[in-house]
Order: C-alpha cells, then structure tokens, then sequence
C-alpha cells in the first residue's frame, strides 16, 4: 500500500532540535559532557529496561551511533561479545571510557564520529546490531539501518516527558534570565509525535518494526534535602535570590524513603523499537 | 504544534482506511454464516494434525496468572480459549458463528476442562458491562477481521481491566498471491497491523507491537479441503471446476506428500500488540 503520510516530512518539521552541535566551544561540550553523564548515572537503573526489551545474542557485535557518556554502551557490553561507542564529542567519550573501565569492561571500543560523516565499511564497520538513543541518527533511519547486518534498535521518549523538560520544571524561575535554559523552555516541537513517527518511517522503508514502551526515569539517593539541593542545583542556573523557588521546585521529587534517607525520583516513559534488517515478509497463518 | 490541537489521527480516518483495504482485499472471511460454513475446516486446526507453535508463541508472550479472567473475542475452535482455561481462573469464549463455538465446547469438553463459558455475540455491537462483564484480559487472535476496527478495538479496550492483546499476521500472505496467479487476478491483501497500531495511536493509545516468528506444518489428507478454505474466503466468486482442478494440481505441486499426507508450512511472521489499560494515554481530539 503506498504510505498516506509523508513520515518522513512529517519528522522534519516537528523532530526536537539536536542538544549538541558540533564545532561549539570548548567549554560549552566540556560543561555538556558533565551534565550527561550525571543524567546518565541517574537513569542507570531505568536503562536496564530498555537494554532487557531488545533480543540481542551474546555473539553480536554492537555498534552504539551517538553513545554519549556510554549509558547504553556500558550495560549493553556486558550482554554482548563487543561495541563500538560512536560520538561527535571527545568530552563525552572520555566519560564513556571512563564508565565502561569502572564497569570493569575490555569490550568497548570508543570512536570520535559524526554520524553525518560516518559511512558503512568505510570508517565504521557494519556490525550485527546498530542502536541509536535520543540522538541525530534517529533523523535518518535509513542511513542508521545501513550500518546494521541483522538488527537496528532505537530509543527515544514515549511521548513523555524529555530531559529538557523535566529539567524545566525543576528550575522554573530559578533565574532571571539564562540562555541556555531558554533553549528548554523554546523547545516547543510536541515530542508526542516523536515515537509514533519513527515508527511508521521504519515500517514504510520496508521493515516490521517492533515497539515497547517502558517505564523509565531519573532518581538518586541522598542522606539530606540539602545534599540533594546541593547536588541538583548543579544541572541548572539558579539565582542567588531564587534559592527558595528552586527548593520548593524540587521538593516535589523529593520523598523520604524507608532507609530514612532522600529519594529524588523525576518519572518518564521510554520506547524501545527494533526491526530485522531482513524481515520475513509473509504469513502463511490461517 | 501545541497541546490543544494535536492531533494522533494526523487527519486521517484510520478507521475508514481499515474498511477500504479488508473491503478489496482478495480473501478474507467476514460475517458468522462465513465461519459457520467453515466450521468444518477450521475445526481441523484442534485435531492434532497441525504442529504450529503458534499458541506456545502467544501464551508464553502474554502476562497471565492464576487468578485471572480472559475474554476471547474471536474464539473460534478454542485453539487459545482452551490452553489459556488451564492457566487461569476463567474464561469467556465469544464468537459470532454458533458453529465455531459449538467446536470450542466440544474441544473443551474432550479435555475436562470447565471454567469456560461461550457467548454468541457480534463484538461490534457488544454492550460492556450490559452483555459482556469486563475481564482482565482480552485477547483477539487474528479475529479483527471487521469491517468495523474501531468499534471493535474500541470495546475491546473498555472491556479490559489489565490489558489488552491482539494478533494479526505480517505482511503478504504468500500462498494467497499464488493461488491469485492461478486465478489469474491481481493479488490484494488484507490490511496491515500498521493500520491497527496507528488507529490505536489516534485513539490516545501507544501500544507495543512485538513482530513474531511462528513456525510448524499441518497433515492435509484431501487438497479439495484447502480448495474448500480458499473458496470460504473468495467472498463473492464462485469456483468453477476447472478452478478448483486448477488449484489442487497447484497445491499438490507446492506441498510435500509423505505417507498419504500433504504438509503444509505453517511458518508465519505475526504482530502481537497490546497495551495496558495503566498507561498513560495521549489527549486524543477524538
């Protein structure tokens, strides 16, 4: 049946814009690197679920296009036999270096490479598995499948709060003015159509997409409020005069637990999907 | 593209594309005077003669325990109503061809097994909590085969109280095709699980699709059997003898004969989707 929607129009004119851009300054990627790889160690827990959905064999070869400080790469090296971590930012794969020695892995390869630039067998190999999580391969699934020999995977927010989002919440009028946090508040786009677009774009170019939604969020334990404070504060701006704006913000995430001790817990869903690169195109079933 | 105008319909008429493309579709089996005719055929799909593994697929995918309800909308000759009895507290059998389910009352009773009861009903017009009590899970098992999806997915979810699961095959079926050319017409198939997957988009609903890969083989003993399902489901065309000539020379050239007995191949690729009735749901405009 020819598609009665453009999707891939569709993605254009509505995809959330990229966090990270190439060639920005040194301090700025430095900065970014931080911040992730503190939203990654948040999210270590709920990653799992997304690492469980996806029927990998522990003889594969992964490729991970845009692993930023490695919160995929890492638990999904201990699952199969290697993976090459593919990022445009060298701050981020320092972190992804980092996280996979602390986890005590030899399997992770890690590669500086836009995924604009990157082309199969010509400086990236094509491995069994391609997966791409809430990064610039998701604009082109085409391309990103191109660098799978048996599965590409993705992930992106379930119509669900993103991490700007959850952010924005968070510091809410924390701050007179800030640029970079303006860039939450005008994010704008729905991310509602997000997963459901990606979803219909892999089906047109001819594969059987499967889809799983999954509980997902970002928590951490603390001993006070004020360690809590202390430590989230670090994700954001907040004014001087705003401390008790910001505090109030984030006591809504903030619940004492049955340890006696602080739990931050900010809640979203992610979805999973992944197609064969060769799918059965039949069925016989009466 | 803000909150208050979305739209997860995109402007289309899921519902209507459904109805267009099972309408023109080569075969399909629709109304219950159709599957009461078949009765006798499909029946055979319980005698033992067939080794799918489709079931074992289906039960091992769905999450059951022992204290729950099923409804089996679509139940057939009881192929699922019957092995999912044994593994719950009860279930509700409901077909619209009284001769369908006379077979899952024998099937159930040649087993011993008692907490099913079997409902006569068009699911389309079903009133829940009227003619049917909501149930745990409901289950479809290739049994959307209406030209009204909506109503019939729509009643399926409000009679849910944990989750919903719904079966449809992937992609072309291949021996359709063929037995079109041997017809010497264009071959149409049914609609596709996209279809299904995006009306329950623009419902509010972001369900998980899972495509899986069924395998197996079924004894045929007399071709003139599996001309008699293909001439059940040419809706409308009658088969002349040449036809039918024609297609058990052609059936006998495709299957392997061992001992009296043709084998059919039963591998088959199909789309489990389901979604829980805990989910968050989109603001749907509809």
């Amino acid at each position: 049946m020819k598609p009665l929607i453009n999707w891939e129009e569709l993605q254009k004119i509505t995809g959330p814009p990229i966090m990270f851009k190439p060639g920005t300054d040194a301090a700025w990627a430095k900065n970014f690197a931080v911040f992730y790889n503190k939203m990654a160690k948040m999210e270590k827990f709920y990653t799992l679920n997304q690492v469980n959905a996806l029927p990998l064999l522990p003889g594969d070869s992964l490729l991970d296009m845009g692993c930023g400080p490695g919160r995929l790469s890492v638990p999904l090296a201990q699952r199969v036999k290697s993976v090459t971590s593919l990022d445009v930012s060298d701050e981020v794969l320092k972190y992804c270096k980092m996280n996979a020695d602390a986890a005590g892995l030899n399997n992770i390869t890690v590669k500086k490479l836009d995924f604009m630039d990157a082309v199969p067998g010509e400086n990236v190999e094509k491995h069994d598995v391609v997966i791409c999580s809430r990064s610039v391969g998701l604009r082109n699934l085409k391309k990103l499948s191109s660098f799978a020999n048996r599965l590409t995977a993705i992930v992106t927010f379930a119509n669900a709060p993103t991490i700007p989002q959850l952010l924005s919440n968070i510091f809410k009028d924390t701050v007179e003015e800030c640029e970079q946090r303006q860039s939450f508040a005008t994010y704008g786009t729905d991310r509602r159509v997000n997963c459901n677009v990606l979803y219909n774009i892999a089906y047109d170019l001819g594969y059987e997409p499967n889809i799983k939604v999954v509980e997902d969020g970002f928590t951490k334990n603390y001993t006070s409020k004020e360690e809590a404070y202390a430590d989230i504060i670090t994700l954001g701006k907040v004014d001087e005069d705003k401390m008790g704006i910001f505090r109030n913000n984030l006591d809504k995430y903030l619940t004492n637990n049955e340890r006696g001790d602080i739990t931050f817990f900010m809640e979203t869903r992610t979805c999973v999907m992944w197609w064969e690169k060769n799918p059965k195109k039949f069925f016989l079933h009466l | 593209m803000d909150e208050a105008c979305f739209d997860p319909s995109y402007g289309i008429d899921w519902d209507d594309v459904w109805r267009q493309q099972l309408q023109e579709a080569s075969f399909r089996t629709l109304g219950a005077d159709c599957w009461n005719a078949g009765a006798g055929n499909w029946g055979k799909a319980m005698d033992g003669s067939s080794t799918s593994n489709y079931v074992d697929q289906l039960l091992a995918r769905m999450d059951l325990s022992p204290d729950m309800t099923v409804l089996d909308v679509g139940c057939g000759s009881g192929r699922l109503a019957i092995p999912l009895a044994k593994r719950v507290r009860f279930v509700t059998a409901l077909d619209q061809a009284p001769a369908m389910l006379e077979l899952t009352k024998q099937n159930a009773e040649k087993e011993s097994v008692q907490n099913i009861k079997t409902i006569h009903m068009d699911w389309t017009k079903a009133r829940i909590d009227i003619d049917v009590e909501p149930h745990d899970i409901v289950l479809s098992s290739s049994s959307a085969l209406m030209l009204e999806l909506r109503d019939f997915v729509i009643r399926m979810d409000r009679a849910a109280n944990k989750r919903c699961y719904l079966t449809w095959g992937v992609g072309a079926n291949m021996r359709d095709a063929r037995v079109c050319s041997v017809l010497g017409e264009k071959y149409l198939p049914t609609p596709s699980y996209v279809v299904i997957y995006n009306l329950l988009y623009s419902m509010g609903i972001l369900a998980n699709v899972e495509i899986c890969q069924m395998s197996g083989t079924r004894q045929v003993k007399n071709l003139s059997d599996l001309v008699r399902t293909v001439a059940h489901r040419a809706h409308g065309r009658t088969l002349d003898e040449t036809t039918k000539a024609k297609l058990i020379a052609f059936f006998a050239k495709e299957m392997l004969c061992q001992d009296g007995y043709y084998c059919q191949d039963m591998s088959s690729s199909v789309a489990l989707i389901s979604w829980s009735k805990f989910a968050p749901r989109l603001a749907s405009t509809t």
